[in-house]
C-alpha cells in the first residue's frame, strides 16, 4: 500500500516538475541586415611613423566601408584612448558606443638582413562577446612588407577582417586592369592601365600609340590578355605584368577579339571573325593548339568558362537577337533548361539584347549586359536561366567583371551622351553602387585574382 | 507512531491529490466548453503563476456556459477557440485587452492560417475530453475513498496526457518545426499569466530582432539555425548564454560559425532587456531560436 502511495506521490511530483521549468521561447526567422559597426582606431606607432599608421588605418577603413557591410565608428566617439595590442580593451567603453567589433593594431619597423621593413600587427575583438576573434586560427595577425608596399599591408589586414566577419573570401588585395581613355572622341587614346582595387597606384602598361580593348586577367597568375590594334591589325595579345613582355596569341589569319582566360589560366577563349561570321575558339597556352568550339552561321562571341571548366557561356544571335547560350566545353550535347538536348542551350528569354556574359567565380551566376528600351543594364542570372536580376541601369552600363570572391561586379558607365566612361562597382544586392576613382576616363575593367 | 507515518503520508497525499485533481478537473470543464487544446496547455505553461490568476477567470467563465447547455453546446462554444489564435497574433497591447474577456472581437484580426488550423480541432477535441474527464471522477467518488481518490488521480493523469497528445499534433501540422508553437498558442488563450508570457515573448522578439543581422547573406541560409538558452538577471542582463543547437561551434563550417557568433552577439548586444519585473520568474530563463527555420512570433 505504501509503495502504491509513494508511486502516486512520485507521479504527482514528476508531473509537476516539467511545468515548473517552463520557459519563454523567442523565435526569430529573419534578421535586420545592416552594416556592422566597427571601430578601427589609428594603429599604435612610434611618433615618426604616426603618418604611416594613420594612412594604413585609413586604407583599412575605406576598404571595409566600400563593401557597404560596415560602418566605421567615428574616432571622436571613442572613449578608450589607451588601447594597446597587448592588452584587452575595456569592452564596456566600446559597448556604450554600440560597436560590434574593435580592431586594434600596431605599426613598427624591423630590419631583416640589413633591409628595413614595416610591420603591422592586428587583433580583432568581439566587443559583445568580450573575446578576441581568431584570425585564420590565430589570436592576431602580423604582416611585413617593404615600406613602399604599405598599402598592400593595409589591404591584407582589411581582407582578414572582412573574411572573418562576413565569411566571404577576401578581395581587397587585388588589382583592376582597365582601359584608360584620354583625348577627344574622334582621336581617343586608349591605354592599358592597372591599379589597386581601391583605385590607388595607377600605372600604365601601354604607351597609347595603338588602341587596346577588353583586357582580361588570368585567374592564376599575373598575365593579361587583351585585344590590340598594334600595326593596325586587331589581334589578341598576352602581356606579362612582371616582365613587361607582350606577344601575339596564336597565329590566326583573321581578326581575333573578346579573349578570356579559362579558370585554370592554361588556355584562352577567343573569337575569330572570318568571312563575316564569328565563332569561338580555345587556345591551349601549353600545347599551343587551337580548337574551334562553335561553328554556326550566326555571330558567336564573348565566351566565358565556368569555374569547373566544363561549360562555356557565350553570346550569339542565332535566335534572332543577341542572347546568352551555354555549351559544354567539349562540344557534346547537353540537356537544356528549357527542355531537349542540344549542343548549345539558350538561357535568356527576356526582352532586350544580352551580351558580355561572365561566369561567376562561385559558379552559380552569370553577369551580363542587357540593352532594352534604349537603356543599358548590368544584371545576373542563374546558370539555368532562372532568377534574372538587374543590378544597375543607366544611359550606358557595360562590361561586367567579377571580383575574385564573386560578390562584387565592376563595370563601366556613361551617365549621358558625351560624358566619358567611368568605372563603377556594385555588389550582388545591387544596393552598394560606387564609383571607382580613376585619373582619366576609364572602361573595360577586369579584376585580378588575389595577390600572393 | 508507527501508524502515524502512513496516516500522515496518506493525508498529505490526499491533500496534494485533491488539489491536483481539482485543478485539472476545472481545466477539463473549460476544455469541453471552450476548446480542449487551450486548457491543457495552460497547465503546462502557467503552473506557478496560474494557480491564482488563471483559475479564477476560468471558473468565472465556466459556470456561465455550463448551465446554458451541458452537452450539445460545445460546437457553439467553438468561438472562444478562435480567441486563442487571435491573442497570439495580436500585438502586445491587444494581448492585454484580450485577457480581460474581449478576445472574440479581436478574432476578426486572426490570420487565415490560424483560423484554418483551429477550426478542425474543436470538432475532434470537445467530444473526447468531455466524457473522459467528467465521467471518470463521478463514479469513483462513490466508491472507496482512498482507492477512488487515487484512481481518479490516475485517470486525470491519463486523460491529461491524452488531451496533451491531442492538442500538440494540430499545431505541429501547420509548421513542422517544434512543439514551441503549440505552447505559445495555448498560452495565448490561457489567461492573465499566460498572456503575459506571450507578451514577454513579443517584448523579447522586438528587442532582439533589431540586433540580429540574420544569415540571409550566407550560403544555404536555411540550415543556419541557432538555438540558445539565456539566463537573465532581474535587470534584464544576460548572465549566461548556452548554445543548445548546434551543441558546439562546428570546426570548418564558416557559415555556421558566423551564424552562431551573430546569434550570440545579438542576444548580448540588446541587453539589458526591458521586461516586466513582476514576471521575472517567467523570463529569468529564456529559449532563443534564431534562424530561417524558426517562424517569427
Amino acid at each position: 500500500m505504501l509503495k502504491k502511495i509513494a508511486a502516486y506521490l512520485l507521479a504527482v511530483f514528476v508531473a509537476v516538475i516539467p511545468a515548473a521549468t517552463a520557459q519563454v521561447t523567442v523565435n526569430i526567422s529573419e534578421g535586420t541586415l545592416k552594416p556592422t559597426p566597427i571601430a578601427i582606431p589609428v594603429f599604435e606607432s612610434d611618433p615618426m611613423d604616426k603618418q604611416l599608421a594613420t594612412d594604413i588605418t585609413s586604407v583599412i577603413q575605406n576598404d571595409l566601408v566600400s563593401t557597404g557591410l560596415f560602418t566605421i565608428t567615428p574616432e571622436s566617439a571613442h572613449i578608450q584612448r589607451d588601447l594597446s595590442i597587448d592588452t584587452q580593451p575595456r569592452f564596456a567603453d566600446w559597448k556604450i558606443i554600440q560597436t560590434d567589433a574593435l580592431v586594434v593594431g600596431e605599426v613598427d619597423r624591423v630590419t631583416i638582413e640589413g633591409v628595413e621593413f614595416i610591420r603591422a600587427s592586428v587583433r580583432l575583438w568581439d566587443v559583445y562577446g568580450e573575446e578576441v576573434m581568431r584570425l585564420e586560427g590565430q589570436a592576431g595577425r602580423r604582416f611585413t612588407a617593404k615600406p613602399e608596399d604599405w598599402r598592400r599591408i593595409a589591404h591584407k589586414i582589411a581582407d582578414t577582417i572582412y573574411a572573418r566577419l562576413t565569411g566571404e573570401d577576401p578581395y581587397f588585395d587585388s588589382r583592376i586592369v582597365y582601359i584608360a581613355e584620354t583625348g577627344p572622341k574622334n582621336q581617343r587614346t586608349k591605354r592599358l592601365a592597372i591599379m589597386d582595387s581601391d583605385g590607388a597606384n595607377v600605372k600604365y602598361l601601354t604607351s597609347g600609340t595603338f588602341t587596346v580593348l577588353t583586357p582580361r586577367f588570368s585567374p592564376s597568375n599575373q598575365q593579361i590578355t587583351y585585344m590590340s590594334f598594334e600595326n593596325n591589325r586587331p589581334r589578341v595579345y598576352l602581356f606579362d605584368i612582371q616582365s613587361g613582355r607582350q606577344e601575339v596569341l596564336g597565329n590566326f589569319e583573321n581578326m581575333t577579339f573578346a579573349p578570356r582566360f579559362s579558370r585554370d589560366g592554361q588556355s584562352v577563349l577567343l573569337t575569330q571573325a572570318k568571312g563575316g561570321n564569328s565563332d569561338i575558339f580555345i587556345r591551349d597556352l601549353v600545347t599551343q593548339r587551337t580548337r574551334q568550339l562553335t561553328d554556326h552561321p550566326a555571330i558567336d562571341t564573348s565566351p566565358s568558362m565556368s569555374p569547373d571548366g566544363r561549360q562555356i557561356v557565350f553570346n550569339s544571335d542565332r535566335g534572332g537577337s543577341p542572347q546568352l547560350y551555354i555549351m559544354n566545353t567539349d562540344g557534346s550535347p547537353l540537356t537544356c533548361p528549357s527542355g531537349g538536348r542540344d549542343t548549345a542551350c539558350r538561357i535568356t528569354f527576356g526582352s532586350g539584347r544580352y551580351s558580355t556574359p561572365v561566369w561567376s567565380p562561385r559558379g552559380d551566376l552569370i553577369a551580363f549586359t542587357k540593352q532594352s528600351r534604349g537603356r543599358f543594364s548590368i544584371g545576373v542570372i542563374g546558370t539555368d536561366g532562372e532568377g534574372e536580376r538587374i543590378l544597375t541601369e543607366s544611359y550606358l552600363d557595360e562590361g561586367p567583371e567579377w571580383s575574385p570572391n564573386g560578390r562584387v561586379i565592376t563595370f563601366f558607365r556613361e551617365t549621358s551622351p558625351g560624358a566619358g566612361p567611368k568605372l563603377w562597382s556594385v555588389d550582388l544586392t545591387g544596393r552598394n553602387l560606387r564609383q571607382i576613382p580613376t585619373p582619366t576616363d576609364a572602361s573595360d575593367p577586369a579584376w585580378s585574382p588575389l595577390l600572393n | 507512531m508507527i501508524r502515524g507515518l502512513p496516516a500522515s503520508v496518506m493525508l498529505h497525499a490526499a491533500v496534494i491529490g485533491a488539489g491536483y485533481i481539482a485543478w485539472p478537473y476545472v481545466a477539463a470543464r473549460v476544455d469541453t466548453e471552450e476548446f480542449v487544446v487551450v486548457p491543457v496547455e495552460l497547465v503546462d505553461v502557467g503552473e506557478v503563476t496560474n494557480v491564482a490568476p488563471v483559475i479564477e477567470p476560468q471558473t468565472e467563465a465556466e459556470p456561465e456556459p455550463e448551465p446554458e447547455a451541458p452537452e450539445p453546446e460545445p460546437e457553439e462554444e467553438d468561438v472562444p477557440i478562435e480567441d486563442v489564435p487571435d491573442e497570439r497574433d495580436l500585438p502586445e497591447d491587444d494581448v492585454e485587452t484580450a485577457q480581460d474577456a474581449a478576445p472574440p472581437e479581436q478574432e476578426d484580426d486572426i490570420l487565415p492560417d490560424f483560423e484554418a488550423e483551429t477550426e478542425p480541432e474543436p470538432e475532434k477535441a470537445p467530444e473526447t475530453p468531455k466524457p473522459e474527464q467528467k465521467k471518470a471522477p463521478n463514479p469513483k467518488e462513490k466508491a472507496n475513498p482512498l482507492d477512488d481518490f487515487l484512481n481518479s488521480a490516475e485517470s486525470t493523469f491519463q486523460s491529461e496526457r491524452q488531451t496533451k497528445k491531442k492538442t500538440q499534433p494540430p499545431p505541429a501540422e501547420k509548421r513542422p518545426e517544434p512543439a514551441r508553437e503549440p505552447t505559445q498558442e495555448a498560452r495565448a488563450g490561457a489567461g492573465e499569466r499566460t498572456a503575459n508570457t506571450v507578451r514577454i515573448e513579443m517584448l523579447l522578439y522586438n528587442q532582439i530582432k533589431p540586433c540580429w543581422d540574420g544569415v540571409s547573406d550566407q550560403p544555404d541560409p536555411e540550415r543556419l539555425n541557432v538555438s540558445m538558452v539565456g539566463k537573465l538577471d532581474a535587470e534584464g542582463n544576460v548572465i549566461d548564454l548556452d548554445l543548445k543547437a548546434p551543441s558546439r561551434v562546428p570546426i570548418g563550417d564558416r557559415p555556421m560559425q558566423l551564424a552562431i557568433e551573430r546569434a550570440q552577439r545579438a542576444v548580448r548586444k540588446c541587453q539589458p532587456y526591458r521586461l516586466p519585473r513582476d514576471d521575472y520568474d517567467l523570463w529569468k530563463e529564456i529559449n532563443i531560436n534564431l534562424g530561417p527555420a524558426f517562424p517569427g512570433q
